[in-house]
């Protein structure tokens, strides 16, 4: 089967096709001109185009008809096919397969049918039967021979930018001229494939150098000056020799719309109209305007582009545009990250007003009610302890320890509290020292803090100073121990080398006091006064294995009983007597028949205890409610969210 | 020998043996099963928001000797200190020691510095630094109360032994609304931090935190020691009641007796 | 060859003495050795006492020169213990030099102005436990706050000796929850922490944490 090279793209196609499966070019063997009105198109082509090639101007449509074979669509529907069909109602679909009416019908309706039967006798513009017209010079190719034209008459048909460029360089005439006069034939084809072409294709049969004869497509001469100059990096001659002022000076400063040959009006399918009655559902625009005048389905290229609005664009500036929002939104992301790498000094947080008034309501209340009952209360009139207190056998063993003792006995006391709970110690332990004191014992004060043996002087001092105890003579303020357990442990072991001197300097072993005391055991008493339960823990610990538990005792505060209870009530017994808090020194004085200070602070400190659970308990019972109401609160609000 | 040397002897080397055995057949996937602390992920927290806000993390060591059994808890704090820096090397501000104790706060200083020269920090010019403010507990609340009151100070890490003055920390670190996380061995301090402070460590939970914190083998093996011994103590102690209970809690006394 | 000493000597030290210290509990032939280590460190820990004093005011002597709001405090604590220091040595000087008795201006200064600082200290954390105590129930809304919360709130009112005797339950409730649950606790929590104290000190035995800078 003959195939046909497609002059456009030099694609082969098979025989019998009308355009070209690549490109969509009208094939050769068919005339490509078409009525623009009605999809088919009438072989009475009378316009010639002015600036065809004489080379296309042989074309004949007996040419044509012959090679285009009969029949031999190959079921091909072009576009012009399907517009042709969408005029006379016809859905695409209804092409895809074509029966034999619908061949007969393509076969009908078949543009290139018509060419070739065109008429050259027909005028200009003369409708076919089927009121299609094709163009001037398809109707002087009809039946006419070849027509040889002289250059000079090709000449006159060339447009002028041809002509003039022709009569510069001299090149463009030959490949333009050339054509008709048959002095060469068009080469075969680079392929073997034989294909019929027209009669100004078959003229050529040498490749003729640049600028001297049509140049074969796809068929690359070495020796072409064109194809070098396309491959030179340097303009290609028949660019360079353009003179752009001639050319602006013919052209003019108006630079028009050209004008279409033709030959391209004729292959339009319709005259430019916006009847969109007969195009398909999906088939909503019309192209009006261009070369692609009435195709449907087109992209518009004028359509949204408003002159208007070009010339405006020319003028407006470069300058992004950004609306407010915008900027506050740029603005504050530059601030975020520009303030990412300083360190934010915190802001100094003010407390809570309320924290403050409370605080203050709570000690002016304290304050006013424990100060007035010890100003006016106090003394031996005060209501007996509770019954726990009162059988507490503490106390008693204390009592009964230190009842046994005999006169110059010495009695070994270790200052081991914190001046702040001086307080209630010094008022816990003056009934007990007092009652050694008036055994007339010896004493020895020891101390592992280095306000022990200040806070042992301001006792002795303050506290019993009816017996005019004096220091050296009475009692040995021995000083501090460094070390904690450690010395504790050192002085257990050997009092004499740990504290060789007294607190005063003086040599503390050979007073009075301590003359016969050699070792911790040789102490007829040893009595602790603390308020942390861990140095009781650490004194008991450190001189159980020296000292017989049967001389150790204590005297703690109120809130290390419950740690160092256990150590007087279980069995075997590690301390032997115990006094905890003021109501244990207000036990052993109510043992002593002697008031003092525990029993002066008994009372005021249960006003202490009164007014402090009154306002543990209404103030927690408020805060508790308004805790349970944020918490409903903030439920309800992450119900609601 | 008595009865009690011998004991602490087999107990010392049991303690031991546990430590090495748990070392040396670690299982990294288990160890993440450790009981939550909410006080140890709240440290991790705070040291977090420290770095986001450039803000400072203050570390109180208390005021425990290191010569008695105020030891232990002045180690723990000194460990916690040590992960700390660690962990808030990358803060604008590196935390702020005190201490109460002349001793420890040699040795908060020499970790300052261990661990700032391990972490490439040292010599920066804002280098952590152990401050001794007082020699008595409530000089040493008073002196610490000034250090709390530091705008840029987001937090406070109390680690050490305590007594009463803890109440003036943890109201001081209320006032600022800075969290404190308060951890000590010191029973009555217990009860006021579980009272006043946003985060408490009860009991032996604060010397966890070599565990918890910088998640070392050894500390995790005395953890786990740590619980099979208070397992067997429960263990003895009901067999206690029970023998107690039938009658026959005599036999350990004679057994005491006989041995000593 | 810059060997570094510091922290395999330190370490090594550190090990080396608690063993001995450790094992002279059990071991009868290292009572001296153990006893020499105990005052050893009993002369360090009066020694860091007095380091630490140093420290003390050389910490504050540089905040003085600093123009923050704490610099007027720091002078003031300057002051105050070159003062002490001063009247000390003085009363030292006249205690051993002409016989006078027990530091008296010491004992004025102790007297009349750390003790009442310290009690007054002490009484406004009355207050501050007070406030506390009253804020609890407002941070902490769960099952064992508000029992917390009352147990306190028992304690209190079993501690009285006004009306208690006429009401003598309420003695025995506290009574109670004292010997008792918070003995039962207390004691709990000890073993807990005595755990801990052996394993810390198994651990500084160890080499496995140096608090001393290794």
């Amino acid at each position: 089967m003959a195939e046909i090279q497609c002059p456009n793209c030099g694609k082969i196609n098979p025989e019998g096709k009308d355009v070209c499966d690549s490109c969509g070019f009208p094939l050769p063997s068919q005339s490509p001109s078409i009525n623009q009105e009605t999809p088919s198109t009438s072989p009475d082509a009378t316009d010639s185009p002015p600036d065809l090639p004489s080379d296309a101007q042989d074309l004949t449509p007996g040419e044509a008809q012959e090679d285009i074979p009969d029949g031999e669509d190959e079921g091909d529907e072009g576009w012009l096919d399907i517009l042709h069909a969408a005029e006379e109602g016809e859905e695409p679909g209804d092409l895809q397969t074509p029966s034999e009416e619908d061949e007969e019908k393509k076969e009908d309706t078949d543009w290139l049918k018509r060419i070739r039967a065109l008429d050259v006798e027909e005028e200009k513009g003369q409708e076919t039967p089927e009121g299609e017209t094709f163009p001037t010079w398809m109707s002087e190719v009809e039946g006419e021979e070849k027509v040889e034209k002289t250059p000079s008459e090709e000449k006159q048909e060339l447009p002028d930018w041809l002509q003039s460029e022709e009569e510069e360089t001299g090149e463009a005439e030959p490949i333009l001229s050339e054509k008709d006069e048959g002095e060469t034939a068009p080469p075969e084809p680079a392929q073997e494939e034989e294909g019929h072409f027209p009669s100004w294709l078959e003229e050529e049969e040498e490749p003729s150098p640049a600028g001297e004869g049509p140049i074969q497509p796809f068929e690359l001469d070495e020796d072409d000056e064109v194809i070098d100059d396309l491959f030179d990096e340097e303009l290609p001659s028949w660019l360079s020799s353009v003179d752009m002022e001639k050319e602006e000076a013919e052209t003019g400063d108006d630079i028009s719309p050209g004008e279409l040959p033709g030959w391209v009006e004729a292959m339009r399918p319709v005259v430019e109209s916006s009847d969109t009655s007969g195009l398909a559902e999906d088939e909503e625009y019309i192209e009006n305007y261009g070369p692609l005048a009435g195709i449907p389905s087109v992209l518009p290229a004028e359509a949204d582009i408003d002159q208007t609005s070009v010339e405006e664009g020319s003028k407006l500036s470069f300058e992004l545009q950004v609306s407010k929002t915008q900027k506050e939104y740029a603005s504050l992301l530059e601030n975020v990250i520009s303030r990412e790498g300083k360190a934010k000094p915190k802001g100094e947080v003010k407390p809570v007003a309320t924290q403050r008034v409370l605080r203050w309501l709570i000690a002016i209340v304290l304050i006013i009610s424990v100060g007035a009952s010890v100003i006016t209360g106090g003394g031996t009139g005060n209501p007996s302890p509770a019954g726990h207190q009162k059988d507490d056998p503490g106390p008693a063993a204390l009592y009964e320890m230190i009842d046994e003792m005999e006169a110059r006995d010495t009695a070994l006391i270790a200052f081991d509290y914190q001046p702040a709970l001086a307080g209630e110690l010094n008022a816990t332990a003056s009934g007990v020292v007092n009652h050694l004191l008036r055994q007339e014992s010896y004493l020895a004060f020891i101390s592992t803090q280095a306000t022990g043996p200040s806070l042992a002087e301001h006792f002795i001092t303050n506290t019993q100073s009816e017996f005019e105890y004096q220091h050296g003579r009475d009692y040995i303020n021995l000083g501090y121990i460094p070390g904690q357990a450690a010395g504790v442990l050192s002085f257990s072991i050997a009092p004499r080398e740990i504290v060789p001197i007294a607190f005063n300097g003086a040599n503390a072993w050979d007073s009075p006091p301590l003359k016969e005391i050699q070792t911790l055991s040789d102490f007829d008493l040893f009595l602790i006064i603390t308020d942390d339960p861990t140095t009781a823990r650490m004194w008991i610990e450190q001189v159980n294995p020296y000292i017989s538990r049967y001389k150790v005792a204590m005297i703690v505060s109120a809130q290390a009983e419950p740690l160092v209870r256990p150590y007087f009530q279980n069995s075997p017994q590690q301390i032997s007597g115990l006094a905890a808090g003021l109501p244990g020194g207000w036990a052993y004085e109510e043992l002593t028949g002697s008031p003092n200070l525990s029993s002066v602070f008994l009372f005021p400190l249960n006003v202490g205890i009164i007014v402090t659970i009154l306002t543990v308990f209404i103030g927690g019972l408020a805060n508790g409610i308004l805790n349970l109401i944020k918490q409903r609160k903030n439920k309800e609000k992450r119900g609601v969210s | 020998m008595t009865v009690t040397g011998f004991t602490g002897i087999v107990i010392i080397f049991l303690f031991l043996g546990s430590m090495f055995f748990f070392t040396l057949t670690r299982d990294q996937e288990k160890e993440k099963n450790l009981r939550q602390i909410p006080a140890f992920r709240r440290i991790k927290e705070v040291i977090g928001l420290t770095v986001e806000e450039g803000s400072q993390l203050h570390v109180s060591l208390g005021r425990g000797g290191f010569t008695s059994l105020q030891s232990a808890s002045a180690l723990a704090g000194l460990s916690i200190l040590q992960e700390i820096i660690k962990a808030s090397s990358v803060c604008d501000y590196p935390p702020v020691a005190t201490t109460g104790n002349a001793t420890i706060s040699f040795l908060a200083q020499d970790i300052i510095q261990g661990t700032s020269k391990a972490i490439s920090t040292e010599g920066h010019e804002r280098s952590s630094v152990g401050e001794l403010v007082g020699l008595t507990p409530f000089s040493y609340a008073v002196g610490t109360l000034t250090t709390i009151r530091e705008n840029r100070v987001s937090a406070n890490i109390l680690a050490g032994w305590y007594g009463n003055e803890i109440t003036w920390l943890t109201t001081a670190g209320e006032r600022q609304n800075s969290p404190t996380i308060a951890g000590t061995a010191q029973l009555p301090a217990q009860a006021i931090m579980y009272a006043s402070a946003s985060e408490p460590l009860i009991g032996e939970e604060i010397f966890a935190a070599g565990a918890y914190l910088g998640k070392k083998p050894m500390h995790v093996s005395s953890v786990k020691t740590q619980d099979i011994f208070r397992w067997i103590l429960v263990v003895l102690m009901i067999l206690g009641i029970v023998l107690k209970y039938l009658g026959m809690h005599d036999i350990f006394q004679s057994i005491l007796m006989g041995v000593s | 060859m810059n060997i570094k000493f510091k922290t395999p000597f330190a370490t090594a030290v550190a090990i080396g003495v608690g063993v001995i210290v450790l094992a002279g509990y059990f071991i009868p032939g290292l009572i001296s050795l153990r006893f020499l280590f105990l005052r050893a460190g009993l002369v360090l820990a009066a020694v860091a006492l007095i380091v630490g004093i140093l420290n003390l005011f050389a910490v504050h002597f540089r905040k003085m020169a600093q123009n923050d709001d704490n610099s007027g405090y720091s002078l003031i604590l300057v002051f105050a213990l070159i003062a002490t220091l001063l009247i000390g040595f003085f009363d030292m000087f006249q205690s051993y030099m002409f016989g006078q008795p027990n530091f008296q201006t010491i004992s004025w200064l102790f007297t009349y102005i750390q003790l009442p600082i310290e009690t007054s200290l002490m009484a406004v954390m009355a207050v501050s436990l007070t406030y506390a105590a009253t804020r609890f129930l407002r941070r902490n809304l769960h099952t064992y706050a508000v029992i917390f919360f009352f147990i306190v709130l028992m304690v209190l009112i079993g501690t009285l000796s006004i009306f208690t005797p006429e009401v003598p339950f309420l003695s025995q409730i506290r009574q109670w929850i004292v010997q008792v649950p918070a003995l039962g606790g207390a004691r709990g929590l000890l073993l807990g922490i005595a755990l801990g104290t052996i394993a810390t000190g198994l651990r500084i035995l160890i080499g496995t944490d140096r608090p001393y800078g290794g």
